[in-house]
Order: C-alpha cells, then sequence, then structure tokens
C-alpha cells in the first residue's frame, strides 16, 4: 500500500510516494539524489550515508518510511560550485578524491562530526568515518582533510 | 522486509500495542538496520515505536535507566552511561559496529532478539541489569537481564521500554571485542566484573557471545569467589572456563583458535584486575 | 642516482583534480546516476555448483510472470567463443568462455538472466526458473590440477588464438618457461642456498562501485552501451565479437568509474546488457550485487611460488630459480600474462646472470581470476621478498645493505626483459631511473631502521613483541611494444584547448595528470586544459587503464599533441606576423617576436584563427606506441607489534618511500601510494576467501570479508624520491600498481624479525599466527 512520505531534503519540504517495504536509498535515487550511492546494500560501505536529523546514519538498511516527517542532509544540500561547503573544499586541495564514490557519504560523516565537534582529535576523525569504506586513498588524506576543514570552519585557516 | 505492506506511526504506547496486536504478522521497528537488511521475514506491519518517547537517558538511584530506542550513539555520548561499571558500558557501545550503524542501532533492537554478535548483552550480563517490558496486554514486567536472555530474548509481541542499568562502579569491569578489523563481526566478546573485598573477590559476573549465545559463565564465577586477589589460581579457573563453553560453529574461524582466545582474554582481565586493586 | 629531477611549472604540482569538486558536491557522474525511460533491469541466475552439466532449463514460469520481458540462457543467446579479459588484440588470454554454458564451472557461473521491468520483478522471476543439473566432480586444489582426472575445459573447442602453449585436457592454461645464464652452475658457486614456497590467498578488488552497464538503442539506431569499464575500445571489439555485429553499430561510453583496480577491465555485465538492447530495442542496465562483485567478477590470481636462491658470502646472488602454479579459476582471464608477469616483474630487480623461470596457469572449480593491481608482481614479490631477507640472514648482513648492494641501478639491463614478455618474448631494455638507493636509505631514516634492535628491545614484553621488516618492489609503466595510446586536441577561440583522450580515468585522476603534461608542453595552465574522457565515438583510441601505462605512455602521447600544436602556433604567427618561424618564441600563453616586439596572445590567435585571419582550425592528433617499461620502484618498510598469545598482528608504522620518475602531480601520487598500500594490507591482514567444501565462497559480503576502515589504520609515512626516466613525459614512470605488493612481504618479514617464525601463508590473521606460533614450539 503505497504511502506518502513527509520529508524535508536540504531545506525543501517534500511529499513523496512510497512503497512501506521502500528503502530510504532507493527512494532518495528514484527521486533524484544520485549522489546518494549504492555500494552494498548491506550497510557496510557507507556510500548511502546521509544525515538524518542530525545523524549521519546509512540510507541502504533504513525504510524510507523510517524518515516521516525528518530532515534529511545529502550531498547535494551542503554546498555549491561557488560555495562550496568548507569539507569538500578540503577533500578537493588535499587531492584525496580519487574515484569518488565514497566521498558524498564520507563528506557527510565528517559533516556530522564537526557540527557537533568543531575541534576533533585525529582518533575522533577516525571514529566518526569508520563507516566509510574508501579503496582508493588509504584513508589517511581524508584525516587530513577533515582536519584542515575544521580549522577553515573555526576560521582558523 | 519485502514482504511489508503497512508502515503505521502510532501516537503512544497503547495504540502501539493494539496495532500489533491487530495483525498477525506484525513487527516494530526502531532503527531498522537489522529488518530493512532481512530478505526471508513474513512481516507485513511495522510499527514505529521511535516517537514515543523511549529513548530518554535517566541517571537515578544507583541506576541508569536507558529507553529502548535510544541509539548506541546516544548512549555513548550520555554522561549518565559513562558513569555505569566504571565506563564499562560506554566502551561496549564504542565497539558496536561504525558510526553511521551506531547513529540508527538502538538499545532495544540490541537485545530483543539473540543475535550472537551484537554488543551489549554480556554487559547487561555483567551488570545485573534489568530490562523492563510491556506485554501486548500493557502489562508492564521488570525482568533480569540473565532470564531475558535465557528465555531466548522478547516473546512475540513483547516491547522493551527500557533497560535498569545498576552502576555499580565500586566492582571491577572489564570488556573486549575481538575481531578481525575493529568493525567486524565479533569472533568473540567477553565481559567480566568482580566484587573486590579486602584483597578477596566477593562476588562476580563473567559472560561472553559469539562462541555461544550470550551467558553467563556461573561455573567460573563461582570458582572466583573467595579467592584471593593476590593469589589468583589462574590454571585451575582455565580449567573451568574451559569446560563451561560450548563453542559453536563459525565458519570465519576455528573453535580451537576461539577456544585459546577465550583462555587469553580472560587471562588478562584477571591479571587486569590485580593491576587495578593492587 | 640520477642526476636530473624535472621542476615543471604545471607538473610536479598538485593542481587540484579536474573533476574533484563536482565528485564532492555528487553530482550525477557516474553510470547509474542517468535515468532512462522504460529501463529494463537484468538479474542473474548463478550456478550453485562449482562443477555440473545444465541437463535441462526451464524458463516457461518464469517469462509467465508479468513483467518479464525476456530471458537469455544458452540456449537463446550468442554462443561465440571469446575471453572477457578485455585485452589487445590478439588476446593473449584463451577463447574458453561463452555468455552461457551448457557446463557450469564454478559457483557462481551465469545460467540465465532475466530482463524485466523492475528489479524486484527481475528477482522474482529467477526462483521460477526451473534448472536440472547433472552435478560433477569438481577440482579445486591448484597444485594437483594438472593432469587430474577431473576435467573442465573438455569440451573441445576452447583454443587461443595466438600460438602459445594450453592443454585444457590437462586443466593447463598456460606454460612459460625461460632461462638466463646457467642455473646449475649458479647454484654450485654459492655459499647458501634458500628455497621457500609460498602461497597467497584468493582476494577482491572491491571498488566501491560494483560493475554496472547500461545499454540503449540511439537516435541512428546504434547500440550505446554506458559501462564502468577500464576499457572502453577492448570493450567495443569485444561486444562486436560477441553479438556478431559491425563494430561500427557500437558505441562504448565510460563516465565517472567508481574505482576498477583490474576488475573492470573485464567485460561481463557489457555483453548481458548489449545482447538484450540490441534484441529488445529497449534499455537495460544490469548491476552487480556485491555478492555477485566477490563471487563472479574478477579475483587475484591464488599461487604456489617457489622460490631458490643462491648466494656468496660477500653477498652475491649467484641463481634465483621461480616456479609458479597460478590457479585462473574455471576461465583463463590473464591466465598467461599474469603469469609471465610474475616472473618479469620481479627477477630484474636484483642482480643475477643465472636465473631460471618455470610457471603454469591451471583451471580449477573456483572463482576467476583476472587483471588485479599488481598483477603476478604481488604474487612473486611475497616469494622473491622472503627468500632475499632469508639470504642476507644467511651471510649475516643486514636486509637492507642486502638490497642496497643487489639491487638493479641505472643503465644497467636484466635478462628477463628479453626472456619475459607478455606471454611471449619481451623487449630488451636498459634502466634508466632509479631511485631504489635512496628510496632503501630514506625510508631506513624515517622508521629508524638502524634502530630497529634497540626499539625492540624496549617495546617487546613478555608476550607483545616488535619487529621491523623491509622489502623492495619493482613493477612496468605500460606493455612495451603492443600499446599505443592517442589523443586529439584543439585550440578554441579563448586560447584554450579541448583534449580528448581514449585514456580511461577511473578515479586515479589520469584526466588531470595527462592536463597537466599537455600544458607543461604548451606553457599554459591545467585549467587551459579541458579533458574528455572516454568515448569510442569521440576520443582516440586508447588501450585503457591497465598495465600502469596512462601516464607514462598517454602522457607521452599528450607531449607529442602539445608539440605539434606549438608548431602549428608558431607557423600560423609566422604567417599571421609576416616573420621569421625561427625567431618565435612561446611565453606566458603569447607568441613573442623579440626583434620586432610584435606579438600574439594564445587568445588572439584562438580567435583570429576562426573568424578574421588565414582561419584554420589549430589541433592535432598524436600517439605513442610504448618502446620500453622503465620500472618504478619502492622500498616499504613495517614496524609491527605480533601478539603471541592471541596472534594479532598490529601495525603501529608504515613507510613507503617511491621511486615514480617525475611525480607529475605530487598529492595524486599520494594517494596512489596510500591506496595501494591499505589495499595491500588489508589483502595481508584480514583479506580472504572463506570457501566450503563444494566451492561456494561463505563470505561474499564487506560484513564477512574485512577490509580497514580509517580506525584500523597505521601512521603511514610517503616518501617521494624523484629520479627522472629519459623516455617518460617529462620524466615520469608509472605509480598506480607497485605499492600493493609491499605489505604481503614486508609483514612476513617483520613478523619473522620479531618471533623468528616465518609465514608463507598469507593473510596474516591471528588464527593463523597463533597456529604457526605454535608449531613451531612443537
Amino acid at each position: 500500500m503505497s504511502q506518502i512520505l513527509h520529508v524535508t531534503i536540504n531545506g525543501e519540504q517534500k511529499e513523496i510516494s512510497i512503497e512501506p517495504d521502500e528503502l530510504l536509498l532507493d527512494v532518495l535515487r528514484r527521486v533524484g539524489y544520485k549522489g546518494v550511492k549504492r555500494g552494498c546494500k548491506e550497510g557496510a560501505c557507507g556510500t548511502c550515508t546521509i544525515i538524518l536529523n542530525g545523524y549521519a546514519v546509512k540510507s541502504c538498511i533504513m525504510l524510507a518510511a523510517q524518515a516521516e516527517n525528518g530532515e534529511i542532509t545529502t550531498i547535494e544540500g551542503i554546498g555549491t560550485r561557488d560555495n562550496p561547503h568548507p569539507i569538500q573544499q578540503a577533500f578537493v586541495d588535499e587531492g584525496v578524491v580519487q574515484c569518488g564514490f565514497c566521498i558524498p557519504g564520507m563528506i557527510l560523516s565528517a559533516k556530522n562530526l564537526l557540527d557537533k565537534n568543531p575541534n576533533p582529535t585525529e582518533e575522533e576523525i577516525s571514529f566518526a568515518l569508520d563507516g566509510n569504506l574508501c579503496r582508493c586513498t588509504g584513508y589517511s588524506g581524508q584525516i587530513k582533510a577533515v582536519k584542515a576543514a575544521a580549522e577553515a570552519i573555526r576560521g582558523e585557516k | 522486509m519485502k514482504n511489508v505492506t503497512e508502515y503505521l506511526y502510532p501516537s503512544d504506547l497503547s495504540q502501539a500495542l493494539i496495532l500489533y496486536a491487530e495483525h498477525e504478522e506484525s513487527a516494530y521497528i526502531a532503527g531498522g538496520t537489522h529488518l530493512a537488511a532481512e530478505s526471508r521475514n513474513n512481516t507485513k506491519r511495522l510499527i514505529d515505536i521511535t516517537r514515543l518517547g523511549l529513548n530518554e537517558i535517566i541517571d537515578g538511584n544507583g541506576e541508569v535507566q536507558v529507553g529502548a530506542t535510544a541509539t548506541i550513539t546516544e548512549m555513548y555520548s550520555s554522561p549518565e552511561i559513562s558513569k555505569v561499571g566504571n565506563g564499562v558500558l560506554k566502551k561496549a557501545c564504542q565497539l558496536i559496529a561504525d558510526t553511521p550503524l551506531r547513529n540508527a542501532i538502538t538499545l532495544g533492537g540490541n537485545i530483543s532478539r539473540l543475535y550472537t554478535w551484537v554488543g551489549l548483552p554480556v554487559v547487561l550480563l555483567t551488570l545485573d541489569a534489568e530490562v523492563e517490558i510491556m506485554n501486548l496486554h500493557g502489562e508492564r514486567k521488570r525482568v533480569p537481564a540473565a532470564d531475558h536472555f535465557a528465555n531466548g530474548g522478547v516473546k512475540d509481541g513483547d516491547l522493551i521500554l527500557k533497560v535498569r542499568f545498576p552502576v555499580r562502579n565500586a566492582w571491577f569491569h572489564s570488556y573486549e571485542k575481538f575481531s578481525l578489523t575493529t568493525a567486524d563481526y565479533t569472533w568473540l566478546t567477553i565481559a567480566f566484573a568482580a566484587e573486590v573485598k579486602d584483597g578477596k573477590i566477593t562476588d562476580a559476573r563473567l559472560a561472553v557471545s559469539r562462541i555461544t549465545k550470550a551467558t553467563r559463565l556461573k561455573a567460573v564465577e563461582n570458582a572466583l569467589i573467595g579467592q584471593e586477589i593476590a593469589n589468583i589460581d589462574v590454571e585451575s579457573l582455565l580449567t573451568v572456563l574451559e569446560s563451561s563453553v560450548d563453542i559453536v560453529k563459525d565458519f570465519r574461524v576455528s573453535k580451537e583458535y576461539r577456544r585459546q582466545l577465550l583462555g587469553v582474554l580472560f587471562k588478562r582481565m584477571i591479571q587486569k584486575l590485580q593491576e587495578e586493586t593492587k | 642516482m640520477t642526476e636530473k629531477i624535472y621542476k615543471g611549472r604545471v607538473v610536479t604540482k598538485s593542481v587540484p583534480k579536474k573533476d574533484a569538486l563536482s565528485l564532492a558536491m555528487g553530482k550525477p557522474m557516474y553510470t547509474d546516476d542517468m535515468d532512462f525511460k522504460d529501463l529494463l533491469h537484468v538479474k542473474m541466475l548463478r550456478s550453485p555448483h562449482a562443477h555440473a552439466i545444465i541437463e535441462d532449463i526451464d524458463t516457461s514460469e518464469a517469462e509467465k510472470l508479468l513483467g518479464v520481458v525476456d530471458i537469455l540462457t544458452y540456449k537463446n543467446s550468442s554462443q561465440v567463443l571469446h575471453t572477457s579479459a578485455g585485452q589487445g588484440f590478439p588476446e593473449p588470454s584463451p577463447y574458453d568462455t561463452r555468455l552461457f554454458n551448457k557446463k557450469v564451472k564454478f559457483v557462481g557461473e551465469r545460467v540465465a538472466a532475466v530482463a524485466a521491468e523492475s528489479v524486484k520483478i527481475a528477482e522474482k522471476a529467477l526462483n521460477l526458473i526451473k534448472v536440472k543439473y547433472t552435478i560433477l566432480e569438481p577440482i579445486f586444489d591448484h597444485d594437483k590440477a594438472i593432469g587430474n582426472e577431473v576435467i573442465i575445459h573438455d569440451e573441445d573447442e576452447s583454443k587461443y588464438i595466438i600460438p602459445v602453449f594450453y592443454d585444457p585436457k590437462k586443466n593447463h592454461a598456460s606454460h612459460i618457461d625461460a632461462e638466463t645464464g646457467d642455473i646449475e652452475q649458479g647454484f654450485a658457486e654459492a655459499d647458501h642456498i634458500v628455497e621457500k614456497t609460498v602461497r597467497n590467498h584468493y582476494g577482491q578488488h572491491c571498488p566501491l562501485e560494483p560493475h554496472i552497464s547500461v545499454a540503449y538503442i540511439d537516435d541512428y539506431d546504434r547500440l550505446v552501451v554506458r559501462t564502468a569499464t577500464q576499457v572502453p575500445f577492448h570493450c567495443r571489439r569485444i561486444l562486436a565479437q560477441i553479438l556478431e555485429i559491425p563494430l561500427s553499430q557500437i558505441r562504448v561510453i565510460k563516465p565517472r568509474i567508481g574505482g576498477g583496480f583490474g576488475t573492470k577491465q573485464e567485460i561481463i555485465t557489457e555483453p548481458i546488457v548489449a545482447s538484450f538492447t540490441w534484441k529488445l530495442k529497449r534499455p537495460v542496465k544490469f548491476e552487480f550485487t556485491r555478492k555477485e562483485e566477490f563471487i563472479s567478477a574478477r579475483t587475484r590470481h591464488p599461487m604456489t611460488t617457489q622460490f631458490k636462491a643462491g648466494v656468496k658470502k660477500d653477498g652475491t646472488i649467484t641463481a634465483m630459480d621461480m616456479k609458479v602454479i597460478s590457479n585462473t579459476g574455471a576461465y583463463g582471464s590473464h591466465a598467461l600474462t599474469v603469469l609471465s608477469n610474475t616472473g618479469s616483474k620481479t627477477l630484474p630487480l636484483y642482480h643475477c646472470d643465472n636465473i631460471r623461470f618455470i610457471g603454469d596457469t591451471v583451471y580449477t572449480n573456483l572463482p576467476v581470476a583476472g587483471a588485479y593491481r599488481g598483477y603476478g608482481g604481488t604474487q612473486a614479490s611475497l616469494a622473491m621478498e622472503i627468500v632475499m631477507d632469508d639470504l642476507a640472514k644467511a651471510i649475516g648482513m643486514d636486509p637492507a645493505k642486502f638490497r642496497l648492494m643487489n639491487h638493479i641501478k641505472a643503465g644497467e639491463t636484466s635478462p628477463i626483459f628479453k626472456a619475459l614478455g607478455e606471454g611471449t618474448e619481451g623487449v630488451e631494455q636498459t634502466v634508466d631511473s632509479v631511485g631504489l638507493t635512496e628510496c632503501i636509505n630514506q625510508g631506513a631514516d624515517a622508521i629508524n631502521w638502524w634502530n630497529r634492535e634497540e626499539i625492540k628491545k624496549k617495546n617487546s614484553t613478555d608476550t607483545v613483541k616488535r619487529g621491523f621488516g623491509l622489502v623492495c618492489v619493482m613493477q612496468g609503466s605500460s606493455i612495451p611494444d603492443i600499446d599505443m595510446a592517442a589523443g586529439y586536441c584543439k585550440m578554441n577561440e579563448d586560447g584554450t584547448f579541448n583534449l580528448l583522450v581514449g585514456a580511461t580515468d577511473i578515479g586515479t585522476g589520469s584526466d588531470t595528470i595527462l592536463a597537466q603534461i599537455f600544458a607543461e608542453g604548451l606553457g599554459i595552465d591545467a585549467s587551459d586544459v579541458l579533458v574528455t574522457s572516454s568515448d569510442t565515438d569521440t576520443t582516440p583510441f586508447d588501450t585503457g587503464a591497465y598495465a600502469s601505462s596512462t601516464t607514462y605512455l598517454t602522457g607521452q602521447a599528450c607531449i607529442n599533441l602539445a608539440m605539434k600544436v606549438k608548431k602549428q602556433l608558431i607557423d600560423y604567427t609566422a604567417t599571421v606576423l609576416s616573420v621569421p618561424k625561427d625567431e618565435l618564441e612561446i611565453k606566458n600563453k603569447t607568441v613573442i617576436h623579440k626583434k620586432s616586439g610584435k606579438q600574439m596572445t594564445f587568445a588572439e590567435i584562438g580567435t583570429k584563427s576562426y573568424y578574421s585571419e588565414n582561419q584554420t582550425q589549430i589541433g592535432a592528433v598524436a600517439s605513442e606506441l610504448s618502446k620500453k617499461s622503465p620500472p618504478p620502484f619502492i622500498a616499504h618498510y613495517a614496524e609491527i607489534d605480533v601478539d603471541i598469545e592471541t596472534g594479532r598482528v598490529t601495525v603501529l608504522k608504515y613507510v613507503a618511500a617511491v621511486d615514480c620518475g617525475t611525480p607529475i602531480n605530487p598529492k595524486l601520487v599520494i594517494g596512489q601510494v596510500e591506496g595501494a598500500l591499505v589495499n595491500g594490507l588489508c589483502y595481508a591482514l584480514s583479506e580472504q576467501y572463506i570457501f566450503n567444501d563444494k566451492g561456494k565462497m561463505m563470505n561474499p559480503s564487506f560484513g564477512n570479508y574485512k577490509i580497514m576502515t580509517t580506525i584500523d589504520l597505521p601512521t603511514i609515512e610517503t616518501i617521494i624520491v624523484p629520479t627522472y626516466e629519459p623516455s617518460g613525459p617529462w620524466g615520469a614512470k608509472s605509480v598506480a600498481e607497485v605499492n600493493i605488493s609491499g605489505p604481503m612481504p614486508v609483514l612476513s618479514n617483520a613478523i619473522f624479525d620479531a618471533i623468528g617464525i616465518r609465514l608463507t601463508e598469507p593473510p596474516y590473521t591471528p588464527d593463523r599466527v597463533l597456529k604457526a606460533i605454535q608449531e613451531q614450539k612443537k
């Protein structure tokens, strides 16, 4: 039985017709948020990470219906070409976007951290990114990038 | 979740119970991390229990009460939780899955079914936590964690409301999850707690999971009680330990290895106890 | 040491990767990010048996299901024998593969493909297909495969299309032997001989984006395949072959790719969507699940490598003898060439006159192996670097000093270059850039190698032992005499350039690297170069993203392009300004005639050449055929702890010192180095295929096939040691593959250093390490 999902995505209120068994990942991609990636569909790789009600979550192991009345942020909602989010900019500057497939999820995990903790230690960054697999970079550069982004957000850079 | 045809949002607890009772193939959903990935499941009606205010963490009277829909992250970052068992509960939370999963996984989900890989049951056991459950008739009961797990987790229609964790900071507590990578499914999870008075162990809890269903190893606990900290007979304890667990098959790693690992981790916990109570 | 180091204006600078911001913004750039109307979805029924004959397959019930549009099986699909290996033509891999076979040869082999209106319907249909199998005895042990009574490819037709050894009736997919000098004499001269047999394991590439292809018919009724491939041109050729349609009817487009590492060199999803679309004239999509990625994409070739070497007391290596049995699984993708590379990418590393290599690739009823970053070098380096350590130990020399003494130096050659090519004879070459001495020395300082005994003593306890390890590894850069790459460029009226390359940026950053190389040649900025890659209709040919070739080879093609355009710019300016050509120079995007003070900026040339004076299109096409394959060199060091009670190996610090010639873009170089070495660390420590006794992989998921995340990392230090490779673009060599091969041997060496036990069968999981410790005690 189809139902209407009431949800705010990147600040825009939406009413989306969904099936009760549809995954949030599938719904988001269906309505055009292609920055939400599908890498494993088992909750392991983290490429589908979004922010829901202030927490980074894996949208491939959630039903869309769980997001009812929720606020979602996807990668499309955090920066523009002219005004990228500091984390996006730091990832570019540090040269840590390789194939890019893990990047939206990783950036949102990083944002989830920095929104709550603007001055994280390296260990806290590692811990916050531990749900996002990357096969290209070896992670160290991304940890550095999050650190640089935190400095930028704090206005130290 | 291929068969789900309804997803409902009760406005209060009693409505949740009614919605559940109405349909034979109902299930409660909170974090949903396991349900969403599950394909061999007949559930048709899902009842969302995350909007019923069941996620409160309350500090009171020597115990911390944690609502069933509190996420692992909420627990991990709660100052109340870090008080429990000298931080043992917080450590257990830290070692569950990974950050975006901890943001979704709830306390209730972690203990409602007896999945052996989940992280919290062993600490519930070593802390003598109590699980507060509401049945379909709206009756509340408080079930000791040991009974809860021994009885196979929740019964059909039962809804976990909260868990009461005794703070129990006077005890020694230790927790280990041994896995291939940090975020891997555990190979062996073990929690140990001991009460020491006048250089002697006066009470003890030891619980393991994954190598078997989450369970207390009472034979070892009994063997510990009365031992002098300075002269714990580790060798004979290890013999008791070995005979008190029937290790289940795990296609990833042999029984023989996990048998040895269990001994090593336990021995190290004893050593830590000795160091900390010196 | 090479004297010359290239300091560029645009190259050697970490300019931002061209697509980085767009990717960081989540722009819809990958295969699956484009929506198609009336798209059909494919799901594949796969064999549950390792070895069986399909007696009957009944799809009638599935066809009746509403929304099922078509089903392909061996009965109604192309039966063209081909190889999925995605190599140049004629391929050096056996033609032993069909889209669907009557005989299935591994758990996960294609049995039937369903195209339906939705994924759900397609999945449902799979359950309605009835297949009757006669189960055959399988063979899993590659050491026992040759001449076994179980014969995997007994259908008679499989063959190579090049003249090489092939004996499928004996499960024997390839054989190579090569000998230089006198191996017996060499061993006779040795004071010490060390022999080790090592076995590496199955491993998967794990690109975060699984294999995915979408096919559709365009407005000219041609077949367009938008696909996650490393080899668009080979893909087009192989699709024409399988579908038996003219190549001109096919266009292959590579959008952004979510990682490849070798597995997307394979042509495995494309023929399925192409077959459906060509028949149904509807868009069709096929995306692997993660499980399919593990069981039915490609893996690293597991091998048994026996390596024996002799050494004199003074450290001279007198003989090296390598015998390899490689397991290609059920099909022979890259069977021959991975095998030859096990020798050719390792044996030239150290001075030795007497070398023998004997290699055999065998079929088994296990998942299909293929190209994987490192390509044989990874496997053989394990044997080689373990033995090098043991040789040094045998004569009481420090392993670093032993390697410093023996490693190949600039200006030298190895007989192996000629003896071992891509399954056939190779190409003689001298190596002209070798920074390995510096790599070993700088790496040693970074890890505190010379003080290691003190550090070990200080940090070891009764149960946890500290250890240090070192290895050296080489690779190549392109396949000499075979690989060709090309580019086009055209000038725009504002003085910028479009650069169109067939080279396949799969996340490596090659679009950016090539823009830098081209820009350097013309004195413009990387941002003045607009790169398009790769589309078989609009970009020129390139072999693709494999064999560590893009920077070295396509890069050289881009220099050739720049030189051609430079000449045109000068010719054009000379004509327009009426000055002699040889008095013109190019500076700051301007062609200048110093004597007269006349000049034309590139923008002026661009505009005038379009609209107002001697109108012409300034632009060029250029290509490059590889003439040699200069090796990049690395020294890897690891500092580890071994817990002797749990068997846990913890890597504390890892140092990679890397000679890749001129680092075109240092930050992207570091990304390649660290990405490869972390991949190698995971392979060495935690990645493994667990099979049951029926040949079924038990852990085909990221949940149970473990790759590290951020919290598992050691401290990593990358040291770039620049050298100048005379044959490379601005002195560059390759860097993509070589670093994956260090971790497996370096951890074996470090474990040995810590606890005196030699592990030869990775992964070094706690249970395996503990077992080795306990067996030693017995």
